[in-house]
């Protein structure tokens, strides 16, 4: 039925009708082009790209071929951001001109970035932020949680003690990479010596975890790395604790110990 | 009910010097209405008015400057609008912000017909009036477009509400309901749909006195036009209308604070779908708590298990209206429905409203649930589209305790597909939003009624929920 609508004509408003994020879009654009001397080649094509899916869309135009060179890479540029809103590439491009040329500032200052009319708003859950982390002070655990597998490797590799590291419910580096889905830590923390079939003070595995989550890659890791199908405290298996067949697949092969 | 519809601050538009300062700020204030009062410390600040000019101070000018350059968007809290000058709504019979109210009564009287305007409000140039014929697909579908991409947007755009074209007729087509409420504004030389305001008809108990009014909702604008001080245009057009009509009240609820709020209500958020929902950013994972526990936590029964209990049949309507009419009794602010128009609002329809009722061995139906479908837009995420919401409506218990029969209900939401289940802690829903593990969601819902002055009402004393 949508094919069935009349296309409207952008000239519906005039440019004192434009939104205050397409005003500043239209000036930052046309800061751009004064500096254009200023920019390497990436920062253009980034430029390029964002002003392309902010203008035009999505890309739709089909990929020039070999010997168009920079054809491609502005083509790519542009491909590469196709699920991205419009108004979202416009505030990009805006904070990008900010960010590569301090000195400029929105003439009229009548940007409203996102927070548009309040009138209606979809109630989310209430959420108050955490303290930041500092990565360099991040603990096993947490370091396991945040996926930080660099983090992982260099406490484990300084102190191979912590590999048996708990919290107080009795979860390993291990189980909180994979509740987490978070893969580089994992990694990093199987080479590091955790032990792959480690059970919490439930008598979970991390792989118990991973079933319970979906979280298929690190199901995949833990299976590379010799995880087994053990009982936990209730006498389920990360088999029957798994959320979708899919999973039920990759563990039915799998050695019940 | 939806959230938070809303009329417009039309005072909403001016501050330049505020965006200039919220210009680089796209952050998530902690999602707390509450706490995310940015300004307005000096706290209420009078202007004084021409005629108290001469006796003018420093001090006073320099108060006034200070009032001007107030930041000119909508209020989220009361104390922030007991602040604000509000240019149209001072225009408008509602009460002031600062108003102690201890009768229950209109505050103007209701107009002879040859007091009311004729002709409609005037727009600016290149824009016109369209009532809409929603029986019409396509038209349909352009108010579809408009409010999809209009209607709602949250702090920072996470979330649209994506209101079905079925669910449109469901909400604006009630019985009574009349063509020329479905007010529209078109731009003469495309034809485009730029504004929408609509009103149905509803009888309202407020207190103890039963009231004909309007239920006011859908307004919305085209954002590249929201410059154009269209809103309250459309408020004094559909109000016009309406008046035409002998109808001289309304209600309606917005998500910011105007004057002045009857009730202050907040939705709270059922996850049904915890693992989605945390990827989607509507909730979120605290660092010491694992996405296992999550899931279990959340984890329902497979069936609903109260006895008696099943979809509401239209058949039971006789019965359930009743019911219902008695238990809204309870209530300061609630609807009475007639037999039609329970018909209408609760027939089970797949993917608009759903309903239950416990019926016992001996054909008695002792508990009723329903809640209606909503889904939002999920502004960009790489997997999800779309959040499937389902939103309480009225329920009522006698026999059923509330936890076992909302338990009922959640667990039909989830097998339906719902991610979320949403409520307002209004009528005696505090009864089981905690025990049933809804979480506080992040804004307040405002109730306003139109021409007309009562004392508040806490959240448990409302029971009327909108669309």
């Amino acid at each position: 039925m949508a094919e069935a609508l009349p296309e409207y004509p952008d000239s519906d408003f005039s440019e004192d009708d434009l939104s205050p994020l397409d005003k500043s879009f239209n000036q930052a654009a046309a800061h751009v082009s004064k500096i254009t001397g200023k920019l390497d080649n990436n920062k253009l094509l980034e430029f390029y790209g964002l002003f392309k899916q902010g203008t035009v869309g999505p890309c739709d135009t089909p990929k020039p071929s070999w010997y168009d060179g920079k054809g491609r890479k502005k083509w790519e540029a542009w491909h590469n951001i196709r699920d991205m809103p419009g108004d979202q590439a416009k505030e990009q491009y805006i904070s990008l001109v900010q960010k590569y040329d301090p000195e400029w500032t929105i003439e009229s200052p009548t940007s409203n970035f996102g927070t548009k009319d309040l009138w209606v708003a979809v109630s989310s859950l209430r959420y108050s932020p955490e303290p930041d982390l500092v990565h360099n002070e991040l603990s096993l655990l947490d370091a396991a949680r945040e996926n930080c597998g660099d983090r992982v490797k260099q406490l484990l590799k300084k102190n191979p003690e912590l590999h048996n590291e708990r919290d107080e419910d009795g979860l390993t580096a291990l189980h909180w990479a994979s509740d987490r889905d978070s893969t580089e830590a994992l990694k990093a923390a199987l080479d590091g010596g955790c032990l792959v079939n480690a059970v919490d003070s439930s008598g979970q595995t991390a792989l118990h975890y991973a079933a319970t989550c979906g979280h298929i890659e690190s199901i995949k890791i833990l299976i590379l790395a010799g995880a087994s199908l053990i009982k936990d405290e209730d006498g389920k298996t990360p088999l029957d604790l798994a959320e979708n067949n899919e999973i039920r697949k990759i563990l039915e092969g799998l050695e019940v110990d | 009910m939806e959230d938070s519809k809303t009329l417009p601050a039309n005072e909403y538009e001016n501050d330049h010097e505020d965006q200039q300062k919220k210009k680089n700020k796209k952050k998530r204030d902690g999602g707390d209405g509450d706490q995310s009062v940015p300004t307005l410390a000096d706290g209420l600040v009078s202007v004084p008015n021409s005629s108290d000019a001469p006796n003018l101070s420093l001090k006073d000018i320099k108060k006034a400057m200070e009032v001007l350059n107030l930041h000119q968007k909508p209020a989220k809290t009361t104390e922030e609008a007991l602040s604000k000058s509000y240019q149209f709504w001072s225009t408008q019979p509602v009460p002031k912000m600062d108003e102690k109210i201890n009768c229950n009564e209109p505050i103007e009287q209701p107009k002879a017909p040859e007091e009311i305007r004729a002709e409609p409000y005037t727009l600016p140039d290149g824009f016109q009036w369209d009532t809409l014929n929603l029986n019409e697909p396509l038209v349909l579908k352009e108010l579809y477009t408009l409010l999809n991409e209009n209607y709602v947007e949250d702090d920072d755009c996470m979330f649209r509400f994506d209101y079905q074209t079925e669910f449109l007729k469901w909400a604006l087509q009630p019985p009574g309901w009349r063509m020329e409420w479905h007010c529209g504004v078109r731009v003469v030389k495309s034809g485009r749909l730029v504004g929408f305001i609509s009103a149905i008809p509803a009888h309202l108990r407020i207190y103890e006195h039963v009231q004909t009014v309007v239920e006011i909702n859908f307004l919305c604008v085209h954002k590249k036009l929201r410059a154009k001080r269209v809103a309250p245009v459309l408020i004094r057009e559909i109000t016009r209308r309406v008046n035409l009509t002998g109808i001289f009240q309304g209600v309606y609820t917005a998500g910011i604070v105007l004057p002045k709020p009857v009730a202050t209500c907040r939705y709270w958020h059922r996850s049904l779908n915890p693992k989605k929902l945390i990827d989607i950013k509507f909730s979120h994972l605290s660092r010491n708590m694992t996405m296992q526990r999550t899931l279990k936590l959340f984890k329902l029964p497979d069936a609903p298990r109260t006895p008696g209990f099943r979809k509401m049949d239209i058949a039971d309507s006789t019965k359930v209206v009743k019911l219902l009419n008695d238990y809204l009794k309870k209530f300061d602010l609630a609807p009475v429905f007639e037999e039609e128009e329970f018909k209408h609002w609760f027939s089970p329809q797949g993917g608009i409203i759903d309903s239950f009722v416990v019926e016992t061995p001996e054909g008695v139906i002792t508990d009723f649930v329903s809640y209606y479908t909503l889904p939002s837009t999920v502004v960009y995420h790489p997997v999800h589209k779309a959040l499937k919401a389902a939103y309480s409506f009225y329920n009522v218990s006698t026999e059923t305790p509330w936890i076992d029969l909302m338990l009922d209900a959640l667990i039909t939401a989830k097998n339906s597909g719902f991610d979320v289940f949403n409520a307002l802690d209004l009528m005696e829903n505090k009864e089981f939003l905690e025990p049933l593990k809804f979480g506080i969601g992040d804004g307040n819902l405002q109730y306003y009624l139109y021409n007309w002055r009562c004392p508040g009402m806490t959240p448990n004393r409302i029971g009327l929920v909108l669309q």
